[in-house]
This record gives structure tokens, sequence and C-alpha cells, in this order.
């Protein structure tokens, strides 16, 4: 055995399925029965109910890669049209106005006649326009942030469900920087965050019109999921890894401890049996990896301690057709700060995906988020009886309901609280000493199934790249000053989306991000020389008149290339930066 | 700078380790070398300007070792110089160690050639230079994991302020020390073989390649490899898997770029920070607008300065000569020298030579060199030459050959030396035939001073305009007549900086006195010659004999063709000359060009002197650069070319 990974979450699973993918021998332990972690489906009655996360953005590539190379491809669905989703705020239902972004409306009408903000509310927000730019440095949070810029309204009734809800942490705390670090960037470069939309609007539209395709209608949802639900997944990667010969699985496998010798760990698990793998993954949640740490990393453990972890809760419940009122449309609603609910979000899932509730049933998945104060004290039938009443009261459904469950994660959503990025990198650099030994997990480098997905694979392939080289100790090297970053290895393995037709280089709008595909014809060897290869992140930065050569930006590198080499340089767009995010719905 | 002698040994330190100086162009090697050994090599910020090898004594803690500048390479297998593979380099310098240069803001594409040097089984240190300005694009590296996967010291560095640069020369010394006592037999080789970064097929490929190393010592190093990678093995330089590794260099390329891309991302550290004012005026500097309305200012600008400062300078020293030096030299070449031919023609070469050194050198070339390096020191030249790629592609060049040309409007002669930059024979030769066309500063003094009196400032720049053209039209047909193609661009561009006072002084010195030392020479000897002809009178029978072309084609008076026969030895002085020969022949009357010659006539003779022959020093430097047939050839056509124009035009305005 050759690496160990701890937890079989779906970061510990993604891990050793990278690692048995590479023929590495791998031995992965979780402590429970079931693997999966908090990725949970249960079938039953007709009813497909999530317990866990019920979903996952396609525009971080990991998740939906993963499925791919797992057979899943197929099994991979989008919400259902039409897509309707709202906000409830004092005491009403305001339709999410169509094409909003993150936080910003990337169209102008629907949202300057949309009633979910109030005419000072939208002139507050006009106040974007002239305010000047925040120089301060450092991370805040997001609410503060964007109470400057545009005004509490935005913050309350808006951005605070979207963006607090998917991270279940009250907006007021998040990390900008964790979380938006795209705000940041915009107001750096067009001071005004509206200003920046807009420029972002003109950008996609030219790239729309150089695609020669006119966009019409809204963009698909980034939200994906699985026909079968998320479970689908997490069944799909433990079959593999079982036919994998050099991989185990061994659950009900608790890890008592780690020993520290010198670069090297050792472990004991299982009831006492102690092993020396040449390299280890704790996927494990925070606490519990911060546990492990402490022997010998007391450093890291207590910068991995600093990361809160928040409760929350998901409550599935199913109603009759027959007890729903007539007019009930949409896929679900955001419950605005003010609002005095129990529930975060409610999605009618069963509207929102197909097949998820037996004909003439609705089955409604509420939310319960950490800043709804008192719910996570409440019993399991209290909660249950609470967001029974929330959905109820609030959809106009009579009656009970035909299913209730209820599923607690007391202390296991990690906040992004202001900051986190640096405890992160302070954990991380406290390990460069142990570098055999990675941490991976929602804690650290994102919440979502795709981050987690990517984090895991990462830290597959920090493994593999320490085992190929046995680099332990270094003669002369200088110790590790700054923190370690893992910023851009998920991103390296990523694997390109694959290629809008015919799109090259020399077509490439100035100033749009994307990646190179392939590259042919005779200038592959001079162009890599260069850096410009296969995977490679470029933008075009000028075009030289009289069909001169195009500036292409690599890192931070300008290359001048010759439109006729470029034309051979088959390149897709990159995602924009700040892709529209929907919750819910 | 004129590269006389090719390396430079110091000292005769046969016995000191050494270190060579590895990293992609444009990293900052030629800085990073000055301040490391305390002296300066000429550099630019543009990429390509160390073309020979420096050889510099360096010291840290009392540790001594040779560091060797190398030039700037993108991989092991790339011709930075044009024909030779850089691994020559290598099996040249024979180091001990090697100091990799990477860009500390961007590892993902300098990286690759750090772990190809580290394929070669030579102990390496890895600066990653240029770290403040990583650091202001929010990028903060991590030396420490990276110096855990690569397996070598890392230091950040900073070639301005010179942080970190001692530290990692003293890391490099004490590899290469430990390296050379084991070469030297001195100490016992270490048994570790780093480890291989490759997948598993690959490696076996490479090892595969190296066992055809094995039987080295039987069959001998140039039987077993025609590439000579055998004898890089015999020098020591690298192992047998070294030597696989840059035969596999093409393939290795895309396996590197992955490692060193996955590597970048673990050690990198972003910030996000406000984008620098440089980067948008990167940008700005070649996109079409303003990119092309500044870059005519820019020109003019620089043009008008040296004109300016250039005539100022000229006029005081020229006066300061004239009032101080000059009696003083008459008198006691008179006294020492008895015969007055001789002495006169002493007087023409150290008098007369050494004034039009001093009078046109230093006002106009040294101003033209600051300016141009200002330039190149802000990393504008490389913008200004993607921007205007299109129009040199017309003549068969790449758009960075805008710096030659550009440095040819100085002084034809290290614009020969700085064609080296260009990647293929073919398009130095076409560069250097148009450099031979491009007026240098003395050539542009004759047009001016011969035009603007007489008829005014608007004449002199039709003679430029006039200029350019049969430039551009030879360029053309140079293009069409020279065999092979021209290879598309692909070039990566220096960044705009504020440009350093010190580094602009330094290169425009180091190039000025490169200047001075191949012109002084020329200048003096062929002052020397001119004066003779001129004191014996053997100009009279050239006079004769240039006739037909003189009069005949050109329609000119018979002296004008010994003037500019004679702008063979001294370019300047043509116009000098041609008044002093028509007050000789003409009388005295003839003390102004108007009395002997129509406005047609000067401009005629200006055309004709200023893309005729090249001088001396520039025949010499075009012999060395490219070999004596097409120095001669190109020799040959631009003469001919001069004839063919100024014939035209004598016809065109009448007056042959």
């Amino acid at each position: 055995m050759t690496v160990l990974v701890v937890g079989g979450g779906i970061t510990g699973l993604a891990s050793a399925y990278a690692l048995g993918r590479a023929g590495i021998p791998t031995l992965l332990v979780e402590g429970s029965r079931r693997l999966g972690g908090k990725v949970r489906t249960e079938t039953a009655d007709g009813f497909v109910i999530e317990h866990g996360p019920d979903s996952f953005v396609s525009y971080r590539p990991a998740a939906v890669q993963l499925c791919r190379e797992l057979g899943l491809g197929d099994a991979v669905v989008r919400p259902q049209e039409p897509r309707i989703v709202f906000i409830r705020s004092g005491g009403r239902f305001r339709r999410f106005p169509d094409g909003m972004g993150l936080v910003l409306p990337t169209k102008l009408r629907p949202f300057m006649t949309s009633d979910l903000f109030s005419p000072l509310a939208k002139l507050r927000m006009g106040l974007d326009l002239l305010l000047p730019r925040d120089t301060t440095e450092g991370d805040v949070a997001v609410g503060p942030f964007l109470r400057r810029r545009l005004g509490s309204a935005l913050v309350d009734r808006l951005a605070g469900p979207l963006i607090g809800g998917v991270y279940g942490t009250p907006i007021d705390e998040l990390s900008l920087d964790a979380v938006v670090p795209q705000l940041r960037e915009s107001e750096r470069a067009h001071r005004s965050l509206l200003l920046a939309t807009l420029a972002d609007v003109r950008a996609r539209k030219r790239v729309a019109a150089a695609r020669g395709s006119v966009e019409n209608g809204a963009a698909p949802s980034p939200f994906v999921t699985l026909a079968g639900g998320t479970q689908q997944l997490v069944d799909a990667l433990v079959a593999a890894l079982r036919a994998m010969p050099h991989v185990g699985i061994r659950t009900e496998c608790l890890l008592e401890g780690l020993e520290f010798d010198g670069p090297r760990v050792r472990l004991r698990i299982c009831g006492g049996e102690r092993m020396a793998p040449e390299a280890t993954i704790l996927a494990t949640p925070a606490p519990v990896t911060a546990d492990l740490l402490e022997p010998g990393a007391a450093e890291a453990a207590r910068h991995i301690r600093s990361i809160p972890q928040g409760a929350t809760a998901v409550v599935n419940l199913a109603y009759c057709d027959d007890q729903l009122p007539d007019d009930l449309v949409g896929h679900g609603f955001l419950v605005a700060g003010d609002e005095p609910m129990t529930i975060s979000a409610a999605t009618l899932s069963s509207r929102k995906w197909a097949d998820r509730a037996p004909d003439g049933t609705l089955l409604v998945r509420a939310f319960i988020g950490d800043g709804r104060s008192g719910a996570h004290a409440l019993s399991d039938d209290q909660l249950a009886r609470a967001a029974h009443i929330d959905v109820t009261g609030a959809l106009g459904i009579r009656g009970e309901p035909l299913l209730t469950r209820v599923s607690r994660y007391p202390a296991a959503m990690p906040h992004y609280t202001v900051g986190h990025l640096a405890r992160v990198a302070a954990a991380e650099a406290a390990l460069a000493a142990f570098p055999a030994l990675r941490i991976a997990g929602g804690a650290y480098r994102g919440v979502g199934l795709p981050d987690c997905i990517a984090q895991g694979r990462a830290a597959a392939e920090a493994v593999t790249t320490v085992l190929s080289e046995g680099a332990v100790a270094v003669a002369g090297a200088t110790a590790a000053t700054g923190a370690d970053g893992e910023v851009g290895v998920a991103e390296a393995i990523g694997r390109p989306a694959p290629a809008q037709r015919g799109l090259t280089l020399d077509a490439l709008p100035v100033g749009r991000a994307a990646r190179v595909v392939s590259i042919a014809g005779e200038h592959d060897a001079d162009l890599a020389l260069e850096g410009l290869l296969p995977g490679t992140a470029v933008a075009v930065a000028s075009r030289s008149p009289l069909g001169g050569p195009l500036v292409v930006g690599i890192g931070r590198a300008r290359i001048a290339v010759a439109r006729s080499v470029a034309s051979a340089v088959a390149v897709t767009m990159e995602p924009p930066t700040d892709a529209a995010v929907e919750i819910v719905g | 700078m004129i590269h006389r002698h090719v390396p430079v040994m110091v000292d005769g330190d046969a016995d000191l380790p050494v270190i060579g100086l590895v990293g992609r162009p444009n990293v900052g090697k030629s800085t990073f070398l000055a301040r490391g050994s305390g002296r300066f090599a000429e550099t630019a910020n543009a990429p390509g300007t160390t073309v020979l090898t420096e050889r510099r004594r360096v010291e840290v803690d009392g540790h001594e070792a040779i560091l060797v500048d190398l030039p700037g390479t993108r991989s092991l297998i790339d011709r930075p110089a044009g024909d030779e593979p850089f691994w020559r380099r290598l099996e040249a310098a024979c180091p001990d160690a090697l100091l990799v240069l990477v860009d500390a803001g961007d590892l993902a594409r300098h990286l690759p050639l750090a772990l190809a040097c580290r394929d070669l089984g030579l102990p390496i240190v890895v600066a990653a230079n240029l770290a403040d300005e990583a650091a202001r694009h929010g990028v903060d590296v991590d030396t420490g994991r990276l110096s855990q996967l690569i397996l070598a010291p890392v230091h950040l560095t900073n070639g301005r302020s010179g942080d970190g640069i001692r530290a990692a020369l003293g890391d490099a010394i004490q590899l290469a020390g430990r390296r050379r006592d084991v070469r030297l037999g001195l100490a016992a080789p270490s048994s570790t073989t780093p480890a291989t970064i490759y997948e598993p097929a690959l490696d076996a490929r490479i090892a595969a390649e190296a066992a055809r190393f094995s039987d080295l010592r039987s069959v001998g190093a140039a039987a077993i490899d025609g590439t000579g990678l055998g004898r890089l093995i015999e020098a020591g330089v690298t192992s047998r898997r070294g030597a696989a590794t840059i035969r596999l260099g093409d393939e290795l390329e895309g396996p590197r770029a992955g490692i060193a891309r996955r590597w970048a991302g673990q050690v990198e550290r972003i910030r996000t920070v406000r984008e620098p004012f440089s980067d948008r005026l990167e940008r700005a500097s070649t996109a079409p607008w303003p990119g092309i309305p500044a870059f005519l200012a820019v020109t003019l600008l620089t043009f008008g300065a040296m004109v300016v400062v250039g005539g100022w300078l000229a006029a005081v020293l020229g006066n300061a000569w004239a009032a101080a030096v000059s009696p003083a030299l008459t008198t006691a070449v008179g006294a020492i020298v008895p015969i007055p031919v001789l002495a006169n023609s002493i007087l023409w070469a150290i008098d007369g030579g050494l004034l039009a050194l001093i009078s046109v050198g230093i006002p106009y070339i040294l101003t033209f060199y600051v300016l141009l390096a200002a330039l190149e020191d802000s990393g504008y030249l490389t913008s200004a030459a993607v921007l205007l790629d299109r129009v040199f592609n017309a003549v068969g060049l790449p758009g960075r050959a805008a710096v030659p040309l550009l440095a040819a409007a100085g002084c034809n002669v290290p614009a020969l030396y700085g064609t080296r930059i260009l990647r293929t024979r073919r398009e130095r030769i076409l560069a250097s035939f148009l450099i031979t066309l491009t007026p240098c500063s003395a050539r542009s003094a004759v047009v001016i001073a011969a035009l603007v009196p007489l008829a005014g400032p608007g004449v002199a720049l039709a003679a430029f305009g006039v200029t350019a053209a049969v430039a551009l039209g030879a360029g053309f047909a140079a293009n069409a007549l020279v065999p092979g193609r021209q290879p598309s661009l692909v070039l990566e561009m220096a960044h705009i900086r504020v440009p350093v006072p010190r580094h602009v002084a330094q290169k425009a010195w180091v190039r000025f006195r490169g200047f001075v030392f191949a012109a002084a020479p020329i200048m003096l000897i062929g002052s020397f010659v001119v004066g003779l002809a001129w004191e014996t009178g053997a100009w009279q029978p050239l006079s004769v004999g240039l006739g037909p072309v003189t009069e005949g084609l050109l329609g000119l008076p018979p002296i004008a063709g010994v003037a500019i026969a004679f702008g063979f030895l001294r370019k300047e002085l043509a116009l000098q000359l041609l008044i002093a020969l028509a007050v000789v022949e003409y009388g005295l009357g003839a003390g102004d060009l108007g009395t002997f010659m129509s406005a047609g006539q000067v401009f005629v003779f200006a055309i004709v002197t200023s893309i005729s022959i090249p001088c001396a020093a520039t025949l010499a430097a075009l012999a060395a650069e490219l070999g004596r047939r097409p120095a001669l050839a190109i020799t040959g056509g631009s003469l001919a070319i001069a004839l063919v124009a100024g014939g035209l035009l004598a016809r065109m305005l009448g007056i042959a």
C-alpha cells in the first residue's frame, strides 16, 4: 500500500479514484459504514430524496468531468424549463428578475421593472456609478462590501439569500476573497460594479457575435444533477474503485491517530493496526483533520480549527397534488433576510428535476442555513414541523405532509469567513514540512461538489508528484516561507471543455479568456517553447494592423503570434469570470 | 557592442568552478551578471541581446567561481544565436553547475527550461528573478515548496535591486565547487541520480535513448552521434541520460510544460491586485489605437531630440576643438614631421579625423544610443516591432528587425552586429542589406548640411523620403530575389518598464565604446589616405577616371565622384571634401555648393552619398558577420542601387 486516503466522502473518493487511475496502490478508510459522506440520496416509494447536496454547477468542470469518466455522462440532467424562482420578502413572493447575475442584473429592463426593490433602493444601487474605489488591502466580508457599493436592500433581499444560501453562512461574515473574488477585481478594474457588469455584457455580446451565433433567451442553467440523484456519482465511484485490484476500501475503520516521525507519517487504524504509507491524504471533516494533526502539526491543526463550522439542515417534505393550490408555479423560493421564517430556501424538487416523485405528488426540499437563529436548537420533529409550516404557509399548501425526512449536519458546514484563504494557506504552509501529507475537502477551497472533487484530485496529483520524486528534503533548499497555494491546481486538472467548433485563436475577441484545445500544423514546437500548449489559458491582448500579428497574453507574458500561426490554434472560450449563479428553483 | 574576441577568458582561472547562467531571453541574465560580478554586460529589454558568451569571475564569502553568461534560450535545443543549438554553448562553457533564471511571475513558462537543465544531471540553482514585478502583479512564490519539487535550491532574486543574488550565487558556487572536486577526482561522486519526473513510458524511452550512448568510450564520441552529443558527455557536462533528454528535447517539451504548469499552480500564491499601469500601457502600445499615433510620436521625438541635442553638442565640441586642440596639433605635427606632405596628411588624420569622431560621434551617435537604450530598456521597442510587423514582412523581415534597423540610423556597424537577434541567415542577409541602405547619422549629416542651406528643410526631408523609398523598394526586390521564405512570427514580448538610468547609460556607453573602437582606426587611416591623396594630388586622375560615371550617369561635376569615392573611407567628410575640391578646381569663389552645383545636382549628390557604398567599417562588419561573398554582394548591390537611383533622378531633374 502506497497511499492512504482517510475519509470516504466525495473528496476522499475522488482522491482514491485519481490515485487508482494513476496505478498507485491505495487504501481508502472510512469511519462509518456508508461511503459518500454528505452525499446521500434515498429512494423510497417512488421519491428520490436528496439528504445532502441536490445539484452542482457545471461551469466548474471537475464534477461533470468525473461523471463523464465514470460513464454517467448521459445521466447528467439540467433543470426542467421554465426556470422561475421567487424571493420571499415582506410576506410576498417576488419574481427573481430575469437575467440576474450573482449580484447584479445583466439585463436592465427586467431588473428595473422588478418589484423586488423599491425605486429608492434602485436609486441607491445607481450610486455605485459614482462611488470611489475602496483601496483598502486585505479580505473583507461580502455583505459590507456590497452594502457600501449597492445599498442594504440588495444585500438583504437578493445577495444575502443567494450567496449566503449557497455558502450556508451569513453574508456579513462571508469572505469576499474566498467566495466572490471577481467582485473585488471588478471594483479594482472598473471602479463601479455596474460598469463592470455592463462591460462584461458587452464582451459577451461581442463573443456571441464572433461566434456567429445569436444567444437568444437565457443561458442554460449552470446547475445540473444526476438523474438518479447525486448518490449515483458515489455509487459509480465506489464501483470503479472496487474494480481496481490495487485499491482497497475499508469502511467502519476509524483512523485512531497519526504519528509523526520527521517528514514521514505513520498511522494507527481500526483498533491499533499500524501503517506507514508513503503518502496520506486527509479528506476528513476539518475538525477531525485538526484533531488528527494535533500531535505532530499543532500549528496546522490550529489554523484548521480556526475555520468555523456551522450547522445546516435539510428537510424533505412530500405532498399530494390535491393539497396544492392551483396556481403553484416555479422551482422554489429564497427567503430574504428580513423574513420571519425558519427555512432559508425551498426547492420544489419534483418540479425542478424530472422523475423525482410519483405522479400526483410534490416533493419539497427545505434548506435551513446557519443564519436562522434558534433553528438548530430544535429537535428533529420540531424542525420538520417548522419547515412544514413555512413551506405550506408560503405556498398555500393544505394539510399534512405525506412524507418527512430530516437530515441534520451540526458543525459540518465550513464557514468561509473573512480571512478564509489566509487561514487555509497558513494551514497548508504549516504542513509543508510533510510533503507526503495532504489535506483536502470542502472546508478549504470550495464547498461545492466540483470543488471537493477538484481538491481531491489535486491532492492525489500532488501526492503522485511527491511519490515519483521522493521529494522530502533538499540540500541547500530554503525553508518554506510563504504559504502554499493550491490555487491553479484544480484549474490544471479541469480538462478543457469540448471546443466550440472551429474557434481558433485568431478569431478570438480581444480581451476574452480562452483555453488552448489543440495546435495543428508545423508551429506546435515553436509555440510550445513560448509556453503555448494544449491546456494553456490565453487571451488576445491586441491585434496589429494590416493583418499583423496578435499579441496573446499567457499568464504574465505577452507573445506576438502571426495570424497564420494563430489560425492553427484551436481554442475554447472559458466561462465568463462572474458566471451567473443561481440557487434553488 | 562590438565583440571582437569570442569568449574572453578572465585571468586564466582554469581550476575555478564554472557556473553557467541559463534563462529564457529577457529574464534579466545580463543584469543579474552585472549585479553578481559588479560589472556591466550589454542588456536590452528586448529578447536576445546577449549574443556572445561573457565570462566573469565572481566571489561570495571567499569562494570564487567563473560565471558564464549564456545566450537567452527557450530550450536546450533552441538556436538562440542562429545556427548552433544552445547545448553546444554548454559544451564550450563546460559548466560545473547551472544557475537557471526564471521569471517569478511566469513560472509556468519558465520552469520547463529549468527542468531541462535538471535533466542534464548537473547541479542547478533556480533564481526566481523579477520577484518585484511578480509581487506587483500579485504573484508570490513559495520558494520552499518549489525547491522541494525541483530538488534544487530556489531563491527569489531581483536583478534591479540585487536582492537575493548573492545568496543564489553562493549556493551555485558551493554546488559547482563540489562538482568540480568530483571532476578533478578530489571527491567521490555522489551516487544519487535525480528522480525522474516523467511518466514511466517516457522514462523508458529516455533510458533506451541513453543506452545508445553507453559504448561511447569504445566507439568514439563523434562516431556514435553525428550531432556531437557524445562530446558533451565526454566533457562531463551531462550524463548519458542527460544527453538522451537533449536528443528527445522536442518530445519532452510537452510533458515538461505540463509539469511546470502543475508546479506553478502549487507554488504560486495569487493575490488580487489592481492591474498595474504598465500592463495597461503594454496593451495600449500594441493596439492600433493609440499604438500607431504613439509610435509616430515616439519616432519623431527621438529624431527631433537627436537633431536638436546633437546639433547643439556638435557646435559646442567643434568650436572647442578648433579653439583649443587644432592649433596645438598643427604646431606639434609641423615640428615633429619634417616633410610637409606627410605632416599635412597626418594632420588630416589626427586633427580632421579625430574632430570628426568627436563632433559626429559624440553628439549624434552617443545621443542616439542613449535614446535607443532608453527605448529598449523601457521595453517599448518590441511593442513597436509587433505593431509594425506587417511593414517589415513586406521586406522579408520580422518586426523585431526594427531594433537593428533603428540602430542603423545611428551607425551601421553596431546595427549589423545587432542582426544576430534574427533567427535565420536569410533574415540576417536581408536586414544587413537594408541596414547598409539606411543612412547613418554621418550620412544624414551630409544630406542635411548639403541640402538645408541650399534648398531648405523640405527638400532635405524629400531626400530622406527618396532614400526610404529606394531602401523599401530594394528590400522588396531582395525579399523576392534571396531564396527561402520568412518564418512565421512567434515572439515573446518585453514588458514595459520605467527605464533605469544606470542601464541606459551603461548600455549606451558600451555601444558607443564599440563604435569608437570600430570607427576610430578607419577614420584615422581613412583620413590619412584621403589626406595623402589630397596633398599629393593623386585625386585628380581618380576624378578623370570616374568621369563617365560622375558626369555621364549622374550629371555631377567630376570632383563629386572623388568625394563620393572617398566617402568609402570617411562618409561624413564627403561634403567638406567636395567643397574643398571645388575650391582647388574652380577657385576661391567655390566656397559654397551653390556656386558650382545646381540644387538638382546637390540633391542627386546627397542621395547617392547616402545610399551608395557602405563605409569601410561597415564593409568590415559585414564580412565578419556574414562572410566575404555576401558582404561584397551587398556592397555591390547598394552601389548599383545608388547609381541607378542617382542616374534616374538626374534624368528626371534634367541634369544629365
